[in-house]
């Protein structure tokens, strides 16, 4: 026999001793307790009557020459020389009582005559039992359980991930619960949360065939995540309850997901560096402090608290440094500003019209960190709140992109996914261009913008979101690389949107023709080709910004004539005709040499010329 | 292994003492309490004494096990048996075991001691005195009767009269006890009662009330409506109705 088991051993017997006394006790104080009745007067109709009419506000009845019981009474009581007064009194009190909704019928017969008794009385209200005798019981021997599978963890019949598990978890506890088994409202609360944690653990167990679990990284998650959560438990009980409920609520999911950070990047938590623990201790013990706030889990709306949280875990499985302080080693208060600053962000531009928007912005903002970390760690700006201001760009650009207060036309074009998608799709193009970061958040709000306006713009729904999508991606590349006047992201020319305009000019094209002729009678400037219309147009001018700007009449010309031209000779020329022309006659616009007027001939030229 | 279980069972259930005497004496209570009540349902006044002297001895030995209780709430315990017990046979000490136990509470705090030990130990030294106020009450009944029912040149003014002065005496007694309740209820103000308790105590309320009504009775039947004890009781018993009754709900003729 081990010495570790001699030692568990002893410290078992007595902690079950003693919380067996204790509980024999308690349980002994706490039965029902007899409380007997009063003893019960004799009763006596004289006195009863007599008792009735010498109150204040009964003498009335009874008053010498007005009272309509007067009759039957004199200073002492019932009158005497009636001998019927006492029971024409008691029949009086009966109606005067029976008026007042009280019956008082045979309660002076004998009959009635109520015996002695008792009643058997509980120790406490409800609200202040202590916890009972027998879940004391049962929870010191569940300490002792666990200190035993901390012990041998092989007798939990598990296999060696569960048992690692285990003995993690058994261990904390342990170390948490008194040895003299007096439970306070911290230790239940912190056994409490200990339990839905290892249910969340096993199941993550469960869903997660081949993790592993290093026992001490798990021991560290936990110490380092829900201790602190356990002492910041409220000293009122209103508070508390609240607390509790909100945190047993979140605490399953939240460990869940921690346990299975571990299990995504399994080489962070091996050996004797904590780093990462210590990051994803820190990240979790900040999503169960802040949404122990109701409010502030509402701001993410339904799953997007969720989201985001995972999100960070994996940037701090992978990126610990950005969470631990430098010089201590400790974690530092970044999650937890990181999720403020991020609620702070949904707050202000929360969007009705789009829930859960913002939280799965959020979430790519921080795919996003994760991937280009280097690019926002900056001495002179903590990068919690670069990733936060980034996300408020982008919500802001959304929002000051979309012209028309009255609808949402982002949402008539894009599901939500998309609309996710489209935002990635700007961060990504971001996280290539360094040089967008570094220049602020008014452009990539600019740019945000711009996308939200064109599709906007697209009243007509002439491409689908796919389209958009590739059409946002060419915007973002050539924006990035010409950032000057075609996009104005710089804001010095504000009056000088030129892509927008252009770009607005093909779908302006596309739909007087869908309106004019519509698709039978040969509009051709819808859904794939006019989203490779407006790529052509975007690709030409970026690099050729002043040439697009003097010939912006005439591009618009040609939009108009080319349309009506394929849609006259429909059974010649068709979409990838228009495009082959647009694509030509676009080159030489911006030559500045003038365009023939559009013929049949002209065209086959051209078109030759395209093949050749 | 059988060693171990053993080692267990001894340091859980032979240590555990105090939980065992506490249970013992409970229980004992209990019994006794029923045998009293049904003693006096049964107008078996031999039975109503044994009764009250085996509760007696319950109460010395419940007191006993107070002086060497370990926990507080242990203490408590053994003194709500002691105060229940001698209320209920009828001792003379229910006030100082009352107080005693309560000081313990009041030691403890209000607000964690076991809550209703703690109420109980504060209210029994003024039940046991609304009982011994009921069997004076009985009496003055009694005697008032006995003398009404004498022709009126046969009556003694004298004993009329004493009546009275015991009638006023009664009432006094029932007005101190009613404010004992009240003040009782004010101690646990801020702490939730247990189911039933809380009404109890309004039933106890209620219950000296009428009796205050019995008292003003009997007094006015011994020396009429015309005494200055009689109209002072009578202007206090409807500033107490008033502000405990003010809606006259209370049935007299059924509590």
């Amino acid at each position: 026999m081990s010495p570790d088991l001699i030692s568990f051993a002893f410290r078992a017997l007595l902690r079950l001793g003693n919380a067996g006394k204790s509980a024999l006790a308690q349980y002994a104080r706490d039965r029902d307790a007899v409380f007997p009745d009063l003893i019960q007067p004799e009763p006596d109709l004289t006195v009863f009557v007599t008792g009735f009419f010498a109150q204040q506000n009964r003498q009335h009845f009874v008053a010498p020459g007005t009272g309509p019981y007067a009759e039957f009474w004199s200073p002492t009581g019932p009158n005497e020389s009636d001998p019927q007064s006492v029971d024409a009194l008691y029949i009086a009190i009966v109606k005067i009582r029976s008026e007042e909704g009280i019956d008082i019928t045979n309660a002076m017969s004998a009959d009635t005559e109520i015996a002695a008794g008792m009643v058997m009385i509980e120790q406490w209200a409800d609200e202040n039992e202590p916890v009972g005798p027998l879940a004391r019981v049962l929870i010191t021997v569940a300490d002792i359980a666990l200190e035993y599978v901390a012990n041998d963890p092989s007798i939990a019949g598990l296999d060696g991930r569960g048992e690692k598990l285990l003995a993690a978890f058994a261990q904390s506890l342990s170390t948490i619960l008194p040895d003299d088994g007096n439970l306070g409202p911290k230790h239940r609360f912190a056994q409490r949360l200990f339990g839905v944690a290892l249910r969340a653990g096993l199941e993550t167990i469960t869903s997660n065939t081949d993790i592993l679990f290093d026992e001490e990284h798990v021991r560290d998650l936990l110490d380092k995540s829900l201790m602190p959560v356990i002492d910041s438990l409220p000293d009122n009980i209103v508070e508390q309850l609240d607390f509790k409920r909100t945190l047993e609520a979140i605490s399953g999911p939240a460990l869940s997901a921690a346990l299975g950070t571990i299990a995504d990047y399994p080489g962070a938590f091996l050996g004797k560096d904590f780093a990462s623990t210590t990051a994803i201790g820190a990240v979790t013990q900040a999503v169960l402090t802040e949404a122990s706030d109701g409010d502030f889990a509402d701001l993410f709306e339904h799953d997007g608290l969720e989201r985001v949280y995972k999100a960070a875990l994996g940037v701090a499985a992978t990126r610990p440094e950005l969470f631990i302080d430098e010089i201590s080693g400790d974690a530092d208060d970044t999650a937890r500003q990181l999720l403020t600053k991020f609620a702070d962000v949904l707050r202000k531009d929360r969007d009705d019209d789009s829930p859960g928007i913002g939280s799965q912005l959020g979430v790519a903002v921080l795919e996003v960190v994760q991937t280009n970390v280097h690019l926002y760690v900056n001495a002179d700006q903590p990068w919690e709140g670069l990733a936060a201001d980034l996300l408020e760009s982008m919500l802001t650009g959304f929002k000051e992109g979309v012209i028309d207060g009255n609808h949402h036309p982002l949402q008539t074009v894009f599901s939500k996914e998309q609309l996710v998608e489209l935002g990635r799709i700007v961060l990504d193009q971001i996280a290539s261009t360094p040089s967008m970061i570094a220049s602020g958040n008014a452009e990539i709000t600019r740019l945000v913008g711009l996308i939200a306006s064109l599709v906007a713009a697209d009243e007509d729904l002439l491409l689908t979101g796919d389209d958009w999508r590739e059409v946002a991606a060419v915007i973002v590349a050539e924006a990035a690389a010409n950032p000057g006047r075609l996009f104005d992201l710089d804001g010095t020319h504000p009056n000088e949107k030129l892509a927008e305009e252009l770009i607005k000019l093909v779908i302006k094209a596309a739909s007087d023709s869908m309106r004019s002729v519509g698709r039978a009678g040969g509009a051709t400037l819808f859904g794939e080709t006019l989203r490779e219309a407006i790529i052509i147009v975007v690709t030409a001018t970026s690099g050729n910004s002043a040439a697009a700007r003097d010939h912006l009449p005439k591009i618009e010309a040609i939009l108009t004539q080319l349309t009506a031209f394929v849609a006259d000779n429909k059974e010649q020329f068709g979409s990838k005709e228009w495009l082959a022309l647009f694509r030509d006659l676009l080159t030489v616009v911006l030559s500045g040499t003038e365009v023939d007027e559009l013929t049949i001939e002209l065209a086959i030229t051209i078109l030759e010329g395209e093949d050749a | 292994m059988k060693l171990i279980i053993k080692i267990v069972f001894v340091v859980v259930f032979v240590a555990g003492c105090n939980g065992a005497t506490l249970g013992s004496l409970t229980k004992q209570l209990t019994n006794l309490e029923t045998e009293l009540i049904d003693a006096r349902n049964a107008d078996d006044a031999a039975a109503e004494v044994a009764a009250a002297g085996e509760l007696r001895t319950l109460a010395s030995k419940a007191e006993s096990n107070a002086g060497k209780a370990k926990t507080t709430p242990d203490v408590i315990a053994f003194y709500r048996i002691a105060a229940t017990a001698a209320w209920q046979g009828e001792s003379t000490n229910v006030v100082a075991l009352g107080t005693s136990g309560f000081d313990k509470c009041k030691e403890l705090g209000l607000a964690t001691a076991p809550t209703r030990d703690c109420f109980m130990l504060r209210v029994i030294p003024d039940l046991a005195a609304t009982d011994k106020l009921t069997a004076r009450l009985d009496q003055a009944t009694e005697d008032i009767k006995a003398e009404r029912a004498k022709p009126v040149a046969d009556r003694s003014p004298e004993v009329i009269a004493q009546i009275g002065v015991e009638g006023d005496a009664i009432f006094d007694g029932f007005q101190n006890r009613f404010d004992g309740f009240k003040a009782a209820k004010a101690d646990f103000v801020d702490i939730a009662l247990p189911d039933g308790l809380d009404e109890l105590n309004e039933k106890n309320k209620n219950f000296i009330f009428c009796r205050m009504r019995d008292a003003l009775a009997v007094q006015m039947l011994s020396v009429g409506n015309t005494a200055p004890e009689f109209a002072e009781n009578q202007a206090e018993l409807e500033t107490i109705r008033q502000d405990h009754d003010p809606n006259d709900q209370i049935n007299c003729a059924a509590s």
